[in-house]
Parts: C-alpha cells; structure tokens; sequence
C-alpha cells in the first residue's frame, strides 16, 4: 500500500522520536510495509559516553540521553531503549550517575538482543543492585525487593508466584555488593548455602534463579504484552498475545522478532485509535518544533525525567499524562520558549507550521482556532510566537 | 502548663477519651475475588517552587447545601474541608505509634526498634515517633490496625485497593476521593477535589464531579491574567481548545484543557503576603498550596498529597523512616499553625494513608519487608488518643505480617461520616462498623 503523508507520520511517531521537520517528505509514497522495513533494519546510535566526574553529573547524563533521543537518527532500537529503562527500572534516586550510565550501555546492548542475557546481566548490575537493595543482602535475612519485583515486574507477572517463591528468590539473589569501584563482587559467605525450591525448582544462585524465571511459561506473554503495549499503545487480543508469546518463546527469548512481528502486522497501520505522547515524546517533539535546546529538567515539570521513573514498575499509563498539571507545563514550557523561534512565511503561517510540527491532518477546531490566534497579533515575530505557543498545546501535538 | 512535659501533657489530655475500641467483627465478608489489577502505576512528582501569586487570607465560602440525585440534601458540613496525605511505599505503623509497652516490639527489632524512653507516650503502651513533637502537641487521633483481610506483598495491588478505597482485590474503577466528590459536587466547584502534583490521580476518578491535578499555584498565570497581546492570544487560545470537545483522548485532552484554564482564572489575582513559615520541602509546600486552595471560592473540598520520602525502607529503615516523620512534623507543624492564625483550624482535617505497614521483624539490612496493617493518624477537630485495637505483634500471618483489626474502608468512611456528613456507605458500599473517630 502506498503510503499517504498521515500514514508516513503515524508511522514515525510510533517507531522512532519524529517525524522531524522535512522527514514526512522522503518516506511519503513509498509501500507503506518498505517504511515499517526500513525503520526496522536502521542502524542503532552507538553515542559517546557522557563526560561524568564532575559535580554536575546528573545533570549532564540526563542532557547526554535527551540529546540522543533528539538525534535525527533517534529510531526503533531508541524506543526500544527508552522501553527496557522503563521495565527493567533504577533510579537515580538511589544509584550514581556513574553507575546509572553503566546499566544504560547495558539496556542499549540487548535492546533488540536477548532477553535471557539482559536479565543475567540485570540482576548483578550495580545500579540495580542498589535501587532494589540487593546489595548487601545476605541468605541467612535476605531483603525481598528485587525477588518480588523480578517476578511481579521483570518477567512473570503477579498470579504466577507465592510469597514462598519471593522468600526462596530472595535467598537465591543474595551474596553480592557493589564496590568502590562500582563493580559488583559476590561474597560466597552471604550468598545462598543449600539450594531451595523457586517456582518448582531446586536452584542455589543468582544465575539459576533467573533461568528458572525465564523458562516459566508466564514469561513470553507477559513480555510480549508489554513490549506490544509499548509499540501499539494497547494490549495484545488473547489470540495474539498466544501468537506474539510464541514468537518470543521460539526465538529463544530474542527481542527482535517479536518487535518485527508486532510491527509488520497490518493491525500497526491503524491510526484510528491515538494514545497520548508521553512526556519525553512531547518534549523531544517540541525541540524539533522550536528548534530550540530545551532544559531536560523541564521534563520533571511534565512528570517524567529519563534516569527516574516514580517507582519500580516504571512509567504510568496513558491516562496520566494527560491532567492539568501536564497542561500547565506545557503552557510554561510552549509559551516561554516561544520568544526566540524563526519567523514563518505571510501566505499560510499556520499550515506551514503544522507541516514543519508532522500534523498532517488537524481537526477543523483546531485549525480554525490556529488562524484566528494569527490574525490576533500583529508582526512576523509575534505571530510566530504565539502559533509555535498554540501548536505546542494542540491536542495533536499530544497524541501518537 | 509550667512544669508539665510534653508526654503529661499529651496523657492529661487523653484522659477521659474513649480510647481503644474492641476490633470491630467484619472477617465474615467474602473478597471480590480474582480481581484485574488495573493497568499505570503511581507516580509522584514534585511540585514547583514558590508561588509567583497568592491567595487572601479568609475568602469566604458560601454554597447552597447540595442535593443528592435521589433529592435529598446531604448532611451539612459544606465549610469542612479535608487533607489527605499519603505515603506511598509502605509507612512503617509501628515505628510512627510506636508499641513501647510491648516486649515482644523490642525482641523482633533489636537494632530498629525505637526505646521507650524515646517515644513521646499516647497512653502506657503505645507511643508517637520521637519526631512527631509538634503532631503531638496539636493532639492526634492515633488510628491502629489499620489494614485489609486479604492483604498483598504488591504496593501497586494495595495502592490500588486504596485508591478505590476496597480491601477487597483491587479491580479498576474510580476512586474514593473521586466517589466522593461525586456525592458533594453540585457542579459549583471548578475542581471539587484536587491533588497537588503531575499526572492524572487514580484516587480522583469520579464518574461526573470535576477533580484536577495541579503542580503549585505558580502554574496558572501562564494560562489567565495575561496583560500583553502575546499571552492573550495565546491564552484565548487555549481556552478555544478546552472548548472543542471530541472523541477519545483527542476530547479528554481538549476537555482537560477548558478545565484547567478554568481553574487559573480563579487562582490567578490573589495576593497575599510571603509566606516562610512552612518549611522549605514537598511537604511544606504541598500544604500551603493546599491551605490556600480552601481559602479559594469555588476550590476544592479534598486535596490529596502524595508526600515525597523514602518510606519503602527494606534496609537502613531507622534514619529514612525519621527523616520522613521529621519532614512531616515540620510541615504538618507549620500547617496547623498557620490554619489557627486565620481561623481555619476548626474547619480543616488531616488524614494519612499508607499501602501498607511493614514487616514485624526487621532483616539483615536493618530494614523492614513489605508488611500489611499500619497505623494512620488524622488531626484537626477530633478527639485525640488511640483509636482501634493495636494488633498482636506475636499473633501474625504467615509473612511475618500483623494481622488487621480494621479493614481500611471503616477507617476512611469514619472520617467522610464523622467530619464531611457523607454517609459512609455512599462512598464505601459494603462497608461494615466504622472507626471510632470522634469528630467536634
């Protein structure tokens, strides 16, 4: 099917962080199945490390990531990035920068990898042995976190578990610390001394534990539920949660031919049913607008800063994102940087701009709202201020 | 009160309470059962700094007494409004009232365990938090065992029970404040009910009153009050796109923009002098916010508070959990103080809420596990001491968990009953006994 100007940008707000200004153009006409392909075999960004060491390291890390999702390349493994930080979660709030931007490198290794080796390396990851307090836990009173969370979060979802399985988890995980360094050691006096029984199975390491949690077969849907969720903005029908389970399981727990078989499925092409952009999406999207450095700690104003998700389960869902309190950070952030943004041209500033922001297809509220703001101010400067401002608030800016 | 300490004070004070009330039988009800989980997960977010404008002090507010959809009005209370706090991660009940009086608290914490001497004492068993000094001498109502029948190790299954505001599992629906709101909401308020933070709020779906989520008062100027040609384009803008209604998210996101532009008109062109003597934290913030959004004609009856800490303290649980319990004293300390100065206090309540206590025995961190029942205090007009029967800390479940005397919806209807006039059962169905909470 040959692709129309919405189609392409539906397709490039779902799969990578535009449509940037101008992009629509090169993809529009081709087969719409060529696009999903191409966009799927894009080469990952393989960034340099961040500058860390100073006193300013949180602020430089979160400007090092904000600015590689705002790469004209920012694409598919981006996205799937962005996922995986929101699923396996740390935090800032308890693990250095440092260590922080270690487990990142770790996420963008397996982001279309496998999923078996992202958890093994997951689970002994300084960051993440911080955040969820395995270390320094030791077999004889092991802390529950990361068992728990490994099993209701990581991969099995909650009802397919007992408290006992948390409690021979947490034994299992015990035995590591982070050292000066901020590497990860084992200590082999608090780490499990008999095996015990997870899910069915005898295992008396950090290893076993996680293959057993692997090999459950609640693991392959429930991973494929939420990378689907992820891609599509809605969960898999029963039937396709089976099929795409399957695919992952086949696969070994391979990441990539599950995304393949999300995206090349013809249901990827609806767009009848938008989902609200997230914060980060608005925000990235909002740079290109303005073509403007935005401050990354706006983004804590917008209720989602990248490196510090609220908690352990991640990001919220669609729905809270969209409340007052996004719509007076938006206001703050649209109007504010509103001032310095390039002029448009006198025939139709209003359609140029809604070209150059990927709104193909505006309702007419909007658009009607759009030209009256224009004939409101007089002057390129300030008219192009006040629709940059406006566009920004648009419901179709928020929606992917 | 020369010569008296802070604990006689509290004990002169206490005297003559009700005190601990038998635990209410209510182990007969049988749970939904097999309940979804819904989907999100909490988030809390910071609100911002200092306000640009303020509010006056002592807006008066007047309502006609709203009527119920059956046609009869609901009890009166319209000039009380309530603050609820809560803290996400699972507070620790039995290091905030603390039960010195029992052996068996020190045996199961030897190194977390808060000595008796320490405690500022409520009655001879239990005691508050050493931190809670300006709680204390406010007076509190201590309110124990709080908890569920069928309780979960998950804060996002229990975080959703209460939001819902069901001990019951948790299955996706609005929540109470949201229910609530619908009860009192006679369509006057632009927002009847309110959270202070980013993103929508579980605990605030209503089926049809008007709840809004709101960063700091700071916010609104950029979307009423705008002087220049700039702004008010911008700002008639706005407002154009909150009237356009729509389907799906494309409606929700216009309507929330009509909301919200709603509700900076009405912030927008108060004033008030600085105000410093709350302190400089979430907390602090969070309720001045809130104090000023009673004063506010046509504001919200409930504001929710999500209170920033760690209180998920699976290991070094001693310092984080005092640094939380001094954080909310200084803040709630200042609150009160500031509500007496303008002739609030007798019209405001507070209420905490939790997901859950923790574990009775601490671990190898030093830390305590996801337990189940806690403790929750409410302050302003109610009579203080212990309310509820304190669970056996040598009696408890399989998880090493103390077993609830009181399931949460008795202790969040007692105070929509006792301080709001809502009766209990409209916003909890099903609810059993509630809480003795004695409001004046």
């Amino acid at each position: 099917m040959a692709s129309d100007p919405a189609l392409v940008a539906h397709l490039l707000r779902r799969l990578t962080f535009g449509p940037r200004p101008g992009e629509i153009d090169r993809y529009v006409g081709m087969d719409a199945g060529d696009i999903v392909r191409s966009l799927l075999d894009a080469p990952p960004i393989e960034p340099a490390p961040p500058g860390l060491g100073t006193d300013d390291d949180y602020t430089v890390l979160l400007r090092w990531w904000c600015d590689v999702m705002s790469s004209p390349d920012a694409g598919l493994h981006e996205r799937m990035v962005w996922f995986w930080h929101g699923h396996v979660t740390s935090s800032l709030d308890q693990a250095e920068p440092r260590w922080m931007y270690r487990q990142h490198e770790l996420l963008r290794r397996h982001a279309l990898g496998n999923f078996r080796d992202l958890m093994h390396e997951i689970a002994v990851d300084p960051a993440m042995l911080w955040w969820l307090d395995g270390a320094g836990s030791n077999a004889t009173a092991p802390n529950e976190n990361f068992a728990r969370e490994s099993m209701e979060l990581f991969t099995l979802g909650r009802g397919n578990y007992t408290e006992a399985d948390v409690r021979a988890a947490s034994a299992a995980f015990a035995g590591w610390w982070v050292d000066e360094e901020g590497e990860a050691q084992y200590d082999e006096t608090s780490g499990p001394q008999r095996p015990v029984e997870l899910l069915g199975r005898q295992v008396a390491s950090t290893a076993e534990a996680i293959d057993v949690l692997c090999d459950h077969e609640a693991c392959p849907p429930f991973i494929a539920s939420k990378v689907h969720v992820a891609l599509t903005g809605v969960p898999p029908t029963d039937d396709r949660r089976v099929e795409l389970a399957g695919v992952f399981r086949d696969s070994g727990l391979e990441v990539r031919p599950l995304v393949e078989a999300i995206v090349t499925h013809e249901s990827f092409l609806d767009r009848s049913a938008p989902r609200p952009r997230t914060p980060v999406e608005w925000w990235v999207a909002m740079r290109h607008l303005y073509s403007v450095d935005l401050e990354p700690w706006a983004l804590d104003q917008l209720g989602q800063v990248p490196f510090a998700p609220p908690n352990v389960a991640g990001w919220p869902g669609h729905d809270r994102w969209v409340s007052a309190g996004a719509t007076f950070a938006k206001a703050q952030l649209a109007l504010d940087h509103a001032w310095d943004v390039g002029t448009l041209g006198d025939a139709d500033p209003v359609g140029e701009l809604l070209t150059r922001a990927g709104l193909v297809e505006v309702s007419d509220a909007t658009r009607s709202m759009l030209d009256e703001a224009a004939q409101r101010v007089e002057g390129r400067r300030d008219r192009a201020t006040v629709l940059h401002a406006l566009v920004a608030m648009t419901p179709e800016f928020s929606l992917a | 009160m020369a010569g008296m300490t802070r604990r006689e004070l509290l004990a002169w004070m206490t005297a003559g309470t009700a005190g601990a009330v038998a635990g209410v039988s209510w182990l007969g009800e049988d749970g939904a059962g097999g309940g979804v989980r819904a989907g999100g997960a909490p988030g809390t977010s910071t609100p911002s700094t200092s306000p640009a404008r303020s509010m006056p002090a002592g807006t008066a507010r007047s309502q006609p007494a709203p009527m119920a959809d059956t046609g009869r009005p609901i009890a009166a209370a319209q000039d009380r409004f309530l603050l609820v706090v809560e803290m996400p991660g699972g507070n620790d009940g039995l290091s905030m009232v603390v039960p010195y009086g029992d052996g068996a608290y020190y045996d199961a914490r030897p190194s977390v365990a808060i000595p008796p001497g320490d405690v500022i004492a409520l009655d001879d068993r239990l005691g508050l938090h050493p931190s809670l000094a300006r709680v204390a001498e406010r007076g509190v109502a201590a309110v124990v065992g709080v908890g569920a029948a069928e309780p979960d190790g998950s804060h996002f299954e229990m975080m959703q029970r209460w939001w819902r505001g069901d001990p019951a599992p948790a299955v996706d629906g609005l929540g109470w404040v949201g229910r609530l709101a619908d009860v009192f909401d006679d369509g006057s308020a632009v927002a009847a009910a309110l959270t202070v933070g980013t993103g929508s709020h579980p605990i605030l779906r209503a089926e049809r009153a008007s709840t809004i989520a709101i960063p700091g008062a700071n916010a609104a100027w950029y979307l009423a009050g705008g002087e220049n040609p700039i702004e008010a384009a911008f700002q008639g803008g706005v407002r154009a796109i909150g009237a356009a209604g729509g389907d799906g998210y494309f409606g929700r996101i216009a309507a929330t923009a009509g909301r919200t532009v709603s509700l900076a008109e009405r912030l927008v062109g108060f004033e008030e002098e600085e105000q410093t003597a709350y302190p400089e934290s979430q907390l602090g913030r969070s309720l001045l916010f809130a104090r000023r959004l009673f004063q506010l004609d046509g504001g919200p009856r409930v504001v929710h508070v999500v209170m920033d800490g760690n209180f998920d303290t699976h290991e070094g649980h001693g310092w984080q959990h005092e640094e939380n319990m001094t954080a909310f004293d200084a803040a709630v300390g200042a609150f009160w103080d500031d509500l007496a100065a303008i002739g609030l206090a007798d019209r405001v309540a507070l209420m905490t809420t939790s997901e859950f206590g923790r574990t009775v025995h601490e671990n190898g961190s030093a830390g305590l596990d996801h337990g189940s029942a806690s403790a929750m205090l409410v302050m302003g007009p109610v009579a203080p001491g212990v309310v509820g029967d304190h669970p056996s800390l040598t009696v408890i479940d399989d998880n090493d968990d103390l077993i609830a005397t009181a399931p949460f919806d008795a202790y969040l209807g007692a105070v929509i009953e006792g301080w709001l006039g809502v009766p209990a059962a409209e916003v909890f169905p099903g609810v059993g006994d509630l809480l003795p909470l004695q409001f004046g």
